[in-house]
């Protein structure tokens, strides 16, 4: 079936966004094999994002956890983030079609700020939507946008967080489509955009492979990466799900508990349902109505999940589980202290899981994607995640 | 003369001014009524209609919007459409949801384009209640075709006057009369909607379509009180 993987994914939006929705499909397939254009990303993933990352092996988190822990460094790159490697290949994309104006949803901030830098950087307009409780919350990131040329449109409706977000975009969209690209920032939305986004960041797991196959000569036993849409995991994964041998985890915000309402654990805790264009696993009430996510991560806090995640799931590839705020502060605060590397909140999910579970992990090698660097977190750790309490 | 319909958003602003609108739609001889159940995350709304969702759902769950469209079922004897979202139908399970609203002509579905329509259909045809087709200004020569033959399990042709969402201001380009003349009399009925909020609105729709739909106007009359919305619904009936 077209664009889904397994029973999830689809186009599960509004008839007037099919066409686009084809265009776009029809002119990503000629721009993978466009010479000129993929030169060009390359050139820029390198040169202005800062790719390759390296594959740094945490030599004292090792020795703390009695395990063999290599970290992914996506926070080296520009902007702070993996997110860059997605709005890269999105605004290259969106200029191969001839488009005017970007639109972008964003909840921590990074996929805007990473979407105002790639607009800078071409001279496209470009409208970020965020949720008002984000835009409090991650004032920086807002400055930001704006220091880059970016209209930040801040959402008051709804839960006022990444999903109200997203419908403000989608919205746009309906009406702007002639003109312009929604550069979305995960692997959600309706086909292809699940596609697209999961290609531009397989980058990530195509370097981890080569590189830990360099130094250790073997496979790692385990990859994991934190879960919000599911971009920084898929990236990574893509790299090894064809690896029988390599055990593949992705962790999701556990939040203050895992009752509704208070947690993004999606996978662990949803149901199959249908938002934002995708049929994939979604936090619901008994009657279909969207639930209200919460994260201490604000790029985790999103009721809805990648599909190709989904299917992952029920084929049991890649096994999911939950870190809670409190364990991922206190990664946070352990990656720093021990290594020097403040993590986003969001990463700090897959470290704080690899601690919590560390009895499991004991003498084995792992990869953590540390997708994102925690400075813009500040604010979040000093207050002791109170925002979430 | 084209048909009329009109659109209230189930338990809106209260059960019982819901109530009271339905027999006012009664009394004026409405061709049809679309309900609509809300959904938390309405992307084909404008401001109105979501905010109005979002009230509704502050109070109301989906129990009582099927109370609420069974009651309007006693009352008003023309065709009922459901209107609403995807996930909606979906979570209950599409068999499921249909046996809970019972006796309606078919639902609307404001985030199922055509080419989706697959995980849904099987149902619906098995008690032949009409699974809404839509058309749209961006709709190309395929998807019109597709929404024809669609139309054994589509009462009419829902086609979205312009790119946007409910409510704003109604106008339809050349193109788009071109579009909407390629659909109409192939059997199906096209009723057109989104922005429709006056005679003249409804006139113009008439003169290319079978019918018009009423909505974001309708809801906001309603607000201001039930006399607001009957003089309303006065008005617009006596288009021709
Ligand atoms: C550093 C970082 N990691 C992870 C995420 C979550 O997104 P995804 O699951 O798509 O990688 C975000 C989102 O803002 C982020 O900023």
């Amino acid at each position: 079936m077209k664009g889904y993987f397994g029973r999830y994914g689809g186009q599960f939006v509004p008839e007037t966004l099919i066409p686009a929705l084809d265009e776009l499909e029809g002119a990503y397939r000629e721009f993978r094999k466009d010479k000129v254009y993929q030169g060009q990303l390359k050139t820029l993933l390198k040169d202005f994002a800062g790719r390759p990352t390296p594959l740094y092996y945490a030599e004292r988190l090792s020795g703390y956890l009695s395990m063999k822990v290599y970290l992914k460094r996506e926070d080296l790159l520009h902007t702070g983030a993996h997110k860059i490697n997605n709005t890269l290949g999105q605004i290259m994309l969106a200029r191969f079609m001839g488009k005017k104006r970007i639109i972008a949803e964003t909840g921590a901030g990074q996929h805007g700020v990473a979407t105002a830098t790639v607009c800078a950087l071409l001279g496209i307009g470009c409208v970020v939507y965020m949720g008002r409780t984000d835009v409090e919350r991650q004032h920086i990131n807002v400055e930001r946008m704006k220091l880059l040329g970016a209209e930040v449109v801040s959402v008051e409706k709804g839960s006022a967080t990444l999903k109200s977000a997203v419908n403000e975009a989608l919205r746009d969209w309906v009406k702007s489509v002639r003109t312009t690209h929604y550069l979305i920032g995960s692997v959600v939305g309706p086909h292809p955009f699940p596609t697209i986004v999961a290609d531009f960041q397989s980058v990530i797991g195509e370097e981890a492979r080569a590189q830990i196959l360099k130094r250790e000569r073997r496979l790692p036993d385990h990859v994991i990466a934190c879960i919000g849409g599911g971009s920084n995991a898929i990236g990574i994964f893509k790299g090894f799900v064809k690896d029988r041998s390599v055990d593949i985890r992705g962790v999701e915000a556990g939040g203050t508990s895992l009752d509704l309402g208070r947690h993004s654990a999606t996978l662990t805790k949803g149901r199959p349902g249908i938002l934002h264009g995708t049929l994939s696993y979604l936090l619901q009430d008994g009657s279909g109505q969207v639930a209200d996510a919460h994260s201490v991560a604000p790029g985790l806090d999103y009721p809805g999940v990648g599909p190709e995640h989904s299917w992952l799931k029920d084929r049991r590839r890649v096994q999911y589980g939950v870190c809670y705020d409190r364990e991922a502060l206190h990664a946070f605060s352990v990656l720093s202290r021990l290594e020097g590397i403040l993590p986003a909140l969001e990463s700090a999910h897959a470290l704080g899981y690899l601690i919590e579970h560390k009895n499991e992990f004991n003498g084995k090698t792992v990869i953590i994607n540390l997708s994102g660097r925690g400075d813009k977190d500040m604010d979040i750790v000093r207050k002791g995640g109170e925002y979430h309490g | 003369m084209g048909k009329l319909g009109i659109y209230l958003l189930a338990d809106y602003p209260s059960k019982g001014l819901f109530i009271e609108a339905v027999k006012v739609c009664r009394d004026f001889n409405v061709d049809f009524l679309e309900i609509g159940f809300p959904f938390s995350d309405p992307i084909a709304d404008g401001d109105v209609l979501e905010k109005a969702s979002y009230e509704t759902l502050k109070r109301y769950d989906l129990d009582d919007f099927i109370a609420g469209l069974k009651e309007a079922r006693e009352i008003f004897k023309g065709r009922i459409y459901v209107m609403t979202y995807a996930n909606i139908v979906y979570s209950s399970g599409v068999g499921n949801f249909l046996e809970r609203v019972g006796d309606v002509s078919g639902v609307i579905i404001a985030d199922l384009p055509l080419r989706e329509v697959g995980l849904f259909e099987k149902e619906f045809r098995r008690r032949s209640i009409s699974l809404i087709r839509f058309l749209t200004p961006e709709s190309r020569v395929e998807d019109i075709e597709s929404a024809i033959q669609g139309a054994e399990v589509s009462g009419f042709i829902y086609f979205i006057s312009k790119r946007g969402t409910t409510g704003g201001d109604f106008s339809l380009d050349e193109e788009t009369i071109e579009k909407i003349t390629r659909a109409k009399g192939r059997g199906v009925d096209v009723y057109v909607g989104f922005g429709i909020k006056d005679r003249k609105d409804v006139k113009s729709a008439y003169k290319v379509a079978d019918g018009a739909i009423v909505g974001t106007k309708a809801v906001s009359e309603l607000e201001l009180g039930i006399d607001a919305f009957r003089d309303f619904i006065r008005y617009i009936t006596g288009a021709e």
